[in-house]
């Protein structure tokens, strides 16, 4: 709603100022908001001289303003004629809703002015029996900051940040702090510094930071126990604030009550330090920063690096039992983070226990879409289903960026609900953890999207976590990253307090056939097409293409069908499981399309006139993806030569430099569909050894990254050098989960 | 319904057909009509795009002549007043349908190959 004095001071600044180089026109709506702060703030830096304007009330403009002096009834001395500060003083208290002068800007320091400026003192907690406005009120004066109690505002927070006003205002590095009941940034910052003027520290030393002085300045001086009470120092007052701010029902007064050790104990138990009921260094700690005392101890850790036996030893025996560790690699396997073979066994047998995290994003923004939420479902359900992971686990999706409140709702939360629509596609039962700043975890946890928090607490300078207490159902708390051992069992870690609600697993159900996959019963043939088909379908480049290309199901189902036995034996022959080579042919029989066909015309103009010894026509080419498994003959000719050098195949090399080779292997896998099915066989074979670095042994029990990686290959190979492009790593990703549908259902067979 | 009104609506639903798989194929190639212009995605098949858009637009062509052809058969013979009506609501809702379908793949149906990997 427009307020008049607030509309009067917008004309009065147009009027005076708008013309002027350095300020713009000012919307007049009457409403105070932070442009007309900026505009009034430049406008004071104009009339205190300083040349170059910014909206930001800074050092420099704090500094001229102490040099012109506190705003008084006799300075300025408006008896000659208005002073503009002091109009600027009147138009920012009228923002504040506080009457400057009924609405006039006079310019001088009347009566009324002089009420307005004791109210606003009042407010903060500075006293009633002074008017003058300090450099220090005027700068509070032109920010959007309350004085007063706001709809939703704590008044016990309140008190505490009028007390703080009151007895800092003097120290050089303390400015006023709303009193709106709000315990946010700027109060938790005044809060530390507060702290630390009662610990002593002088000016310049304060810093508002939670550092080694303030840590060894508690534990002399700050450790209360029920009947301490403030008598010099504001210790317990500030004890029972921080306890408030936390959840606890406390008051703003100067007694440590056996009341206040109640909500000691409950608050140690809670953030899992020893219930101790007093305030020690460790309290306090985890009262006012999100890591508490880092140095505590932990059991959990989490880490990119794989637990060999070495690294696992010297986590045992510092005394770790929980091990967050991470589900996949990000498609172009620049961080080798995943579960490697063996490790979740070699973990369980050390008596540890592991909690999955998963994250190939998530530290901006742009990645939580609604449809990426889904995918990532998806793509973990089937590492988890991949690595044995048994019902009832709970995965960890990162939110791995302060995520203000707006974008948890607009974001985040669609995105949870495309990661709870496919996280069961894989008929096992997992939940959804989150591992975020607080404020994240609370809402996804209050939304019903996820069941436990892993709490980023090191980011102590998140919105989310600053002020905000631990989430109810906190299971791991990370507090900080150190390296652990030394030699070859050294290794970096993030430590976590664990809470005990959740523990992680410590056995796997393993999932995978290690013996050769079977046909596919004639009975099945139907409901496993229904599942391939639904997974091509979910993963289409364009939703145009099944309903144009309505021939391609039934000729890939018939190929299938048709080609099983082939399949079967290739399968048990090379050792491999049967999705490796069925992946790419039904994948790739899914996505033909008439633009293919006009490729493979100009590669037969191309050989035609070869054959002829003429100069191949203009547009022609001589090479193009064909057969049922879409290779170009150039990769099928490279996989072929690696399947002879292996001794997988007893066929003859080819020579990609020969043309007669290259229309030989072109024409062999466009006409002859089990060859075809061979090389898209040995190139995935090929492929999975290239940066998923998977032997022959392991190729029926691949990890989720080795079977991403071979995907990504198949389209771009990992030969080629370089980082394949995105769209090969989309590509891998999803045909990750076709391959896994295709493996889920040779399961049941 | 007299053979020429067969004819016209025969013809015209020919050629809403033919302006679908037009427009399905404009779709295929990747064509994208975004605020800076017709922008295309990239295909899997180095040539396999151009190849879609030039049978696309072949078959746009073919759309507009069945529209023309639409047009002379209720114009030909003796004049009719039904099937000058009919041909001309059959014109009209071949071009709704079809520039509808054009647009659709090229500016409002979601490209999925703007591919987001992490």
């Amino acid at each position: 709603m427009a307020d008049p004095w607030v509309q009067a001071a917008q004309d009065w600044y147009n009027v005076t100022y708008s013309a002027r180089p350095g300020f713009e026109t000012l919307i007049v709506d009457g409403v105070s908001g932070w442009a007309t702060m900026y505009a009034l703030t430049r406008a004071l830096q104009y009339e205190l001289g300083i040349s170059s304007l910014s909206d930001s009330f800074g050092a420099g403009t704090l500094a001229a303003l102490t040099s012109f002096g506190t705003i008084t009834a006799s300075n300025p001395n408006t008896s000659a004629g208005p002073s503009n500060i002091v109009k600027i003083a009147q138009a920012g208290l009228y923002c504040k809703g506080y009457n400057a002068d009924g609405g006039d800007l006079k310019g001088r320091w009347a009566t009324a002015t002089q009420l307005a400026v004791t109210s606003l003192r009042g407010d903060l907690g500075l006293g009633t029996t002074s008017s003058d406005l300090t450099p220090k009120l005027f700068k509070f004066l032109l920010t959007m900051d309350a004085a007063r109690l706001l709809p939703g505002g704590d008044s016990v927070v309140r008190d505490g940040q009028r007390s703080m006003n009151a007895r800092h205002q003097a120290r050089r590095d303390y400015f006023f702090v709303p009193a709106d009941g709000y315990f946010l940034r700027d109060t938790h910052r005044a809060l530390l510094f507060a702290l630390q003027y009662e610990l002593g520290m002088a000016d310049g030393v304060a810093n508002g930071n939670f550092g080694p002085g303030t840590k060894s300045g508690l534990q002399t001086q700050a450790n209360l126990s029920t009947g301490s009470s403030d008598t010099t120092k504001h210790f317990v007052r500030l004890f029972h604030l921080a306890l408030r701010v936390n959840g606890y029902a406390t008051t703003f007064t100067g007694t440590f009550t056996s009341t206040t050790a109640t909500h000691t104990n409950s608050f140690q138990s809670f953030v899992g330090l020893p219930p101790t009921g007093t305030a020690d260094l460790q309290t306090w700690a985890s009262l006012l920063v999100s890591t508490g005392d880092p140095d505590r101890p932990g059991t959990g850790a989490d880490c990119v690096t794989t637990l060999t036996a070495e690294k696992l030893a010297t986590l045992r025996n510092a005394g770790y039992v929980y091990f967050g560790r991470y589900l996949t690699n990000v498609p172009d396997y620049s961080l080798d983070k995943c579960i490697k073979h063996g490790e979740l066994e070699r973990i369980f047998a050390s008596g540890g226990r592991v909690f999955p995290l998963f994250q190939t994003g998530g530290a901006s923004i742009s990645h939580f879409t609604p449809r990426r939420g889904a995918e990532v479902g998806e793509e973990a359900a089937n590492a988890a289903w991949g690595y044995g992971l048994p019902n009832n686990t709970i995965i960890y999706f990162s939110v791995d960026f302060d995520a203000l409140p707006y974008q948890v709702t607009d974001a985040v939360i669609p995105y949870f609900q495309g990661i709870q629509q496919r996280l069961q596609r894989t008929g096992r039962t997992y939940r959804v953890g989150v591992y975020g700043p607080r404020d994240v975890c609370r809402q996804l946890l209050e939304a019903g999207l996820a069941v436990s928090s892993f709490v980023s607490d090191m980011s102590t300078g998140y919105a989310g976590n600053l002020g905000k207490p631990l989430p109810a159902s906190w299971a791991f708390d990370q507090i900080r990253t150190l390296t652990v051992g030394s030699g070859t069992g050294a290794i970096e870690i993030d430590k976590n307090v664990v809470s005990g609600r959740y523990a992680g697993i410590n056995q796997i159900s393993p999932t995978i056939r290690t013996t050769a996959d079977p046909r596919i019963p004639a009975v099945k043939l139907d409901a496993f097409e229904a599942e391939w088909f639904r997974a091509c379908l979910e993963h289409e480049d364009s939703i145009v293409q099944p309903a144009v290309m309505v021939g391609n199901r039934p000729n890939v189902k018939s190929r299938v069908s048709t080609h099983d036995q082939y399949i079967t034996e290739l399968a048990t022959t090379l050792g491999v499981p049967k999705a490796l080579i069925m992946t790419p042919l039904i994948w790739e029989g899914m996505v033909i399309n008439p633009g293919d066909a006009g490729a493979d015309a100009l590669v037969a103009a191309y050989y035609a006139a070869k054959e002829l010894g003429q100069t191949p026509p203009p547009g022609s080419r001589s090479d193009s993806s064909t057969g049922v498994c879409q290779a170009k003959a150039e990769t099928a000719i490279r996989a072929n030569n690696w399947g002879v050098s292996q001794g997988i195949v007893t066929s003859r090399s080819y020579d990609a430099a020969v043309w007669q080779d290259m229309w030989d292997m072109w024409r062999l896998i466009k006409n002859d569909e089990e060859s075809a099915i061979l090389m898209g066989a040995l190139t995935m074979m090929m492929e999975a050894s290239g940066a998923g670095g998977a032997s022959r042994s392991q190729l029926r029990q691949m990890t989720p990254s080795q079977v991403m990686a071979m995907c990504v290959g198949y389209n771009n190979s990992w030969f080629d050098g370089g980082t394949p492009a995105q769209e090969s790593m989309v590509y891998g990703r999803n045909r990750m989960q076709l391959y896994y549908t295709i493996k889920r259902w040779h399961q049941s067979f | 319904m007299k053979p020429r009104s067969i004819s016209v609506v025969v013809v015209g639903a020919l050629g809403v057909l033919l302006g679908f798989f037009g427009a399905a194929f404009l779709n295929l190639a990747g064509l994208d009509l975004r605020q800076e212009g017709l922008g295309r995605g990239s295909a899997w098949e180095e040539g396999e795009s151009e190849y879609l858009v030039v049978l696309g637009s072949g078959l746009l062509v073919l759309w507009l002549i069945s529209v023309g052809g639409v047009f002379l058969l209720a114009r030909s013979g003796r004049p009719d007043r039904k099937v000058h009506v009919l041909g001309t609501w059959v014109i009209v809702l071949s071009a709704l349908l079809v520039t509808g379908l054009v647009v659709a793949s090229v500016a409002i149906i979601p490209r999925l190959y703007d591919w987001q990997a992490y």
